[in-house]
């Protein structure tokens, strides 16, 4: 494709609801909201139906059922592993609507294994009492449904869509009146004005290998920041074993471990038994990717996952739930039946931690609503019990409930035309460059972090992560130069989860204590006098590294379960 | 796999990875759906053609393998020099 320095032709759309990102959180978002009757438009950077973690994830979803399941056991399971950041506000019902929605995702065709008519249960990694159910041919099955459900709704849908800013109100300059994009093949801007915007985008996972999908740049979370919504628990960021020389496998490729598979060190050692005597490799993830870490920086790497002593049956079940994975390891050469598999872990960044959301998914901005591993996952706590699958459905769900309502009595406000030029002039920057730097060569500067950012985390190490993304962020991001809209994609996604990365480091440098996966070495112990609570961020000022950090008391005198205080006393 | 590790390719300026790989001309029909299909725009119509663009961007999630009519699409280990 020539190369240009792009076009300020704009499409313009007006839409009642614009939902941005079609994985499993907005479809499940722009259904519903379809189905209040209003006009709903639906933005996604891919394919509808083959885009983001949802299509690549595997077929597990957490369900429960009424008759075998003890609500309030898993709803302790819930908070417990959580480490008691769960909003509980968010957690209640959700246990329930996890049934809801798999009633509705059958009910759309969606197929799962059965046993003489029930559902074929399997405990998660992590689960006691919860209990997961399988989608055969996994994440490729559930999207090819969502986009056929979507579609019958009259969605309007624009594919190849990269959403660049929130557009606000020109008249009390904070409410949320739509967004601007382009099309990443021909370039073409899309100004489109809705009566309130749902960011679906997803995680951040443009930039570590190992679970890398390059349009998963966190533009939803870079987009809110900047308007000045609030973020919460980024900290907890999240990593993920992952096999070392795959992207495509790490996506609900844990329940291997559910499954049988076992971790060894380079020695042949079952090292989990170090961690968690009792659950071993079935410990939740936290433990795991800290397990794998320990091993890799002792010098006992690399670690393997190895498989070969499972019966043929659980591969048989494998192939159906994790389709992609097994196809991945089959183009390598690779049959888990003979072969122990290089395994290490990543920064995933998808769940917890992101933009701040209440029980309807609403923000801190009004107009603005957040569904999906974009979200800060606040059901969750520090590790999630409950499928991030399932949970971004619900929160999918519940917003698109509640977006018809706040539309239909929200007075529609106008955008402000000159903002929209200023907007997609300032896109088109890096495509104006006849010179500069590659969006590829900066991305692999900012992997350079990443020794700094590991499970455990110091203040020396979190500072110099902060200084060498500020260093990238002035210094390499304002000499990008894209040859084309694809390059331009990355241009633009790559600054994005680099301003992630450096809000990770901010907030995990504030939490002085230890919880989840979030460790510090100088705070080892949790400390629940001081920090049964949530760090909030938003942007103060222009500058997109200006931002003010608050801490709100989790209001556990409104919550139905609250812990017993662990920890050093003030 | 073999017993390469990433430490050697990287002091050999390579680096290898699984990513799309091949489309089989023999078997391709033009038909264009993996232009559609791949969430990562890995693949465009280059001259009536099925081409692959921009292999780095390939996150295995094989789309265009499962979506193509004649399974004309492979993936497989990449190696190339890095800069």
């Amino acid at each position: 494709m020539k190369s240009s320095s792009g076009s300020m032709d704009a499409e313009r759309i007006q839409s009642d609801i614009l939902v941005i990102g079609g994985g499993i959180a907005g479809c499940f978002a722009a259904i519903r909201a379809a189905e209040s009757g209003m006009k709903v438009t639906l933005l996604d950077k891919g394919h509808l139906g083959r885009s983001g973690t949802s299509y690549q994830m595997s077929g597990v979803l957490t369900c429960f059922d009424p008759e075998r399941d003890d609500q309030d056991a898993w709803y302790r399971e819930c908070v417990e592993t959580g480490d008691w950041i769960n909003d509980q506000d968010c957690l209640a019902g959700m246990i329930h609507e996890t049934a809801e929605r798999v009633r509705e995702l059958e009910g759309w065709g969606v197929e799962f294994q059965k046993e003489r008519g029930r559902f074929i249960r399997r405990p998660g990694v992590g689960h006691v009492h919860a209990r997961n159910i399988l989608m055969t041919k996994g994440g490729f099955q559930l999207q090819s449904a969502l986009r056929g459900e979507v579609l019958r709704r009259g969605v309007q849908v624009c594919e190849r869509m990269m959403a660049t800013d929130l557009l606000v109100s020109s008249e009390d300059g904070r409410r949320i009146v739509g967004a601007l994009g382009f099309n990443i093949r021909t370039g073409r801007f899309l100004i489109c004005e809705s009566g309130a915007v749902v960011l679906a985008t997803g995680a951040a996972r443009a930039i570590w290998t190992g679970m890398r999908l390059p349009m998963l740049s966190g533009d939803g979370n870079a987009m809110a920041f900047r308007a000045g919504c609030d973020m919460r628990n980024r900290e907890f960021a999240g990593y993920y074993e992952v096999p070392v020389d795959f992207d495509g496998i790490g996506p609900g490729s844990n329940i291997l471990f559910g499954e049988g598979a076992v971790l060894l060190n380079e020695r042949g050692e079952r090292f989990m038994e170090k961690w968690d005597p009792i659950r071993l490799e079935r410990a939740n993830r936290v433990s795991r990717f800290m397990a794998i870490a320990a091993e890799v920086e002792g010098g006992r790497g690399p670690v393997y996952l190895d498989a070969t002593g499972l019966d043929e049956g659980v591969f048989q079940r494998i192939e159906k739930v994790l389709p992609i994975p097994m196809m991945c390891l089959k183009a390598a050469g690779l049959d888990l039946r003979s072969d122990r598999i290089r395994w290490s872990y990543t920064l995933a960044d998808h769940s917890p931690g992101g933009i701040r959301a209440n029980r309807h998914g609403e923000t801190s901005l009004p107009g603005l609503f957040v569904a999906g591993d974009a979200s800060d996952h606040g059901t969750s706590g520090t590790c999630n019990i409950i499928t991030h699958g399932m949970v971004s459905a619900i929160e999918g769900d519940r917003a698109g409930r509640i977006v018809p309502h706040v539309v239909a009595e929200a007075r529609r406000e106008q955008v402000d035309r000159g903002m929209t030029e200023t907007l997609m002039a300032a896109v088109l920057e890096p495509m104006k460059r006849t010179a500069g730097l590659d969006p590829e060569t900066v991305r692999r500067h900012c992997m350079d972090i990443w020794p700094l950012l590991g499970p455990r985390k110091n203040e020396a190490r979190l500072k110099a992560a902060i200084t060498a993304a500020r260093e990238i962020r002035d210094n390499q991001i304002p000499l990008l130069r894209a040859a084309d809209y694809h390059g331009l994609s990355h241009c633009i996604g790559l600054a994005n989860a680099l301003h992630l990365i450096e809000l990770y480091a901010r907030c995990a440098l504030e939490r002085t204590e230890s919880r989840g996966a979030h460790f510090r070495e100088e705070y080892p112990q949790r400390d629940d006098h001081g920090w049964l609570r949530w760090l909030i961020v938003r942007k103060k000022g222009e500058r997109m590294d200006e931002m003010t950090m608050r801490t709100e008391s989790i209001p556990f005198e409104r919550y139905p379960l609250s812990p017993q205080p662990q920890g050093d006393r003030p | 796999m073999g017993e390469v590790t990433e430490r050697d390719l990287s002091m050999a300026g390579v680096s290898r990875r699984v990513a799309i790989k091949h489309i089989d001309p023999d078997r391709c029909i033009r038909c264009g759906v993996c232009t559609l299909s791949c969430p990562n725009d890995v693949i465009r119509m280059r001259r009536g053609k099925p081409t692959i663009v921009y292999w780095q961007d390939c996150s295995q999630c094989f789309a265009c393998v499962i979506d193509c009519p004649r399974e004309a699409v492979s993936l497989g280990w990449v190696t190339v020099e890095t800069p």
